[in-house]
Parts: structure tokens; sequence; C-alpha cells
């Protein structure tokens, strides 16, 4: 190689990781450059080398170790992070969440008791009073003004 | 098929690979099993961010290398690893001349020496050879379970098998005897 910062090329032909250029760039020095070949046919042989090693299987009970594992309850610190990426949960939590922001930001301002006219109050008891002596059937809300006319001005007729 | 043995069923597909990584990564049976079932573990409470379009081996070896590095962080705790710790010593041995390919070429050393060879490699060149050697992981692929740029992966791989073919030469020259 004319530069030494080329040799890194090397390695990445031994896993034919170059790029076209790269491709053509080496190719056509190692044509001409027994050094960088040799370089080239060692790293290969070193490739090969560590490639042959004995592989370490996996232990056959091992996914059923993790199986087991899997079915337990998740350990304390966990059982926040299993949870949010549960999608189940997703739903009663979004509407707990919502709840919470609705009464925060959008829930209507509570009346206070001194707020409350005089006269509403009245009005809402004397209906209340009204309605025990004047039986449900007839508390329909267009003829009630009429009705209770009627039978309060004539209270023994009903006897 | 629940969620849980469908999950036992990919494990079972991609464990010899993660197995295998984690034995490189750890050095031992009983740290590889260790960090095998906690990546999975973890895998499963993650399965949501998997990307199903992806390679699930590549998706667990990247939970395995992260769980790899909690550990180390954890039992750097307790004892320092020579290799890493000693980052100036290891650029002043990358730093002696190259050695002549002949001298430098696999020439009958038996898998052991190759196996202690690559085992005394600082962990992120190992990662880095052992994916792409013996996973036969492509540089992008690589690039995603080590978290870095595919540029750093062709760096370290270079840089790995320079120093790997210098604990050789060593081991050649020391152990064995110049050839």
């Amino acid at each position: 190689m004319e530069r030494h910062e080329d040799r890194f090329l090397l390695s990445a032909a031994a896993d034919g990781e170059l790029t076209g250029a790269e491709k053509s760039r080496l190719d056509a020095h190692v044509s001409v450059c027994a050094a960088c070949r040799g370089e080239l046919d060692a790293l290969r042989a070193l490739k090969a080398g560590v490639a042959a090693l004995p592989r370490r299987a996996m232990p056959l009970s091992l996914p059923d170790v993790v199986a087991a594992r899997l079915g337990a309850e998740p350990a304390p610190g966990r059982r926040w992070a299993a949870w949010l990426w549960e999608p189940a949960a997703w739903v009663p939590a979004g509407a707990l969440a919502a709840a919470a922001l609705w009464t925060l930001f959008a829930a209507p301002e509570p009346v206070e008791a001194e707020a409350l006219p005089l006269e509403e109050l009245m009005a809402s008891h004397a209906r209340c009073a009204v309605e025990s002596i004047v039986p449900t059937g007839d508390l329909v809300a267009a003829e009630f003004s009429s009705r209770l006319q009627s039978r309060l001005e004539a209270p023994h007729a009903r006897r | 098929m629940d969620r849980k043995e469908r999950f036992v069923l990919l494990l079972r597909e991609a464990g010899d690979k993660a197995y295998n990584f984690a034995f490189q990564l750890a050095g031992n049976d009983a740290d590889a099993r260790d960090l095998v079932q906690e990546a999975a573990v973890r895998a499963f409470e993650n399965m949501a961010r998997y990307d199903s379009a992806r390679p699930f081996d590549t998706w667990m070896l990247t939970i395995l290398r992260n769980v790899f590095l909690d550990w180390r962080r954890r039992a750097r705790l307790r004892a320092a690893e020579p290799l890493d710790a000693g980052e100036g010593g290891l650029a002043e041995f990358l730093a002696g001349p190259d050695l002549d390919p002949a001298e430098t070429a696999l020439r009958g050393e038996s898998a052991a020496d190759v196996q202690r060879a690559l085992a005394a490699l600082p962990e992120h060149y190992r990662a880095a050879v052992v994916l792409s050697d013996m996973e036969g992981l492509r540089y992008e692929d690589i690039a995603e379970v080590l978290d870095v740029p595919v540029g750093t992966v062709r760096s370290r791989i270079h840089m790995g098998r320079r120093l790997l073919k210098k604990i050789l030469a060593e081991t050649r020259g020391g152990a064995y005897g110049t050839a």
C-alpha cells in the first residue's frame, strides 16, 4: 500500500466489506504489491482460524429455565417497566390519566355555599314539598303547574 | 401459542449464537449462562420495542452486550480487568512495527492458542472480531449490536486482528519457539 492509512482496508477486504471503489483500488494495488497480498492472505487465514474455533452451544435446559423465570412475578424493580410495555394496561392507564387531567384543568369550579341564591334554594325546597303531596305520575313538566293549581284550589275534591 | 411460548421459540433459534457470544465475552460457561438468562428476560420484557423486520438474533445480541456491559461495570467494582485497564500498555504494544505477514499467518497454532489469544483481546476488539468471524455478522449488524458507527466497526476489527496476530506471534516465539 502506498499509504499506511490504507492498511485497514485489508481487514475489510478479508470480510468482503469494501465498497466498489475501495475494492477496485485495493485489487489494483494488491496485484502489484507482494507485501499487501501476503498481508491479505494472512488476515484471511486468521479469520478462518477464528471462525474454526469450537462454538459453545446453548445448554438444552436453558430455554426452560428462562421460561420458568418469565412465568414468575417480575422483580419489584421491573414491575413498572414490564407494565409500561403491556398494551392491555394502556387503556385503563390512559383513562385514569385523562380523568386526572380533566379534574385538574377542565372541571368546573366548585360552587361555594355563599354564592347560591336564596330564592333558588327556597324554590327547590318548595318543589320538594309539593312533590310530597302530588302523585308522581302527575309530575309531567308540561302539565305540572295547571294540575297543581287545580288541586290546591279544590283540596277536598280528591276525597 | 401464547406470547411466552412464542418468545421461547425465538430464543431456541437464536440461543446458540447468543450463548457463544456470551461465552466469548465472559470467558466461562457459568457467566455465559447467567448473561443469556438475564438478556432473555430483558428481551422478553422489551418485546414491544423489537422491530420484527429485523433479525431477532441481532436484537438479542444487542441486549446481551448491554447486559454484559452492566455486569462488567458491577464486576469492576470488585476487580479491574487487566487488558482493558492498561490502554497505555496496549497502545505501546500496537505501536511497534508490523510483523512480516509470513510470520503472522496462522501456522499450525492449535485452536486453544487462537482461543487464548482471542480471550486476551480487550473486550471492544474481541466483540467485533467474534461477531464478524465466529457469528458471521455483516459490519452493519455489528454496528447495531455494538451501538457504534460502521467505520468504528471496521477500525475495531482491523485493530483487533492486528493485536491478535501479535499475541499469536509472541506465543509462537515464547512457549512454542520461533518457527
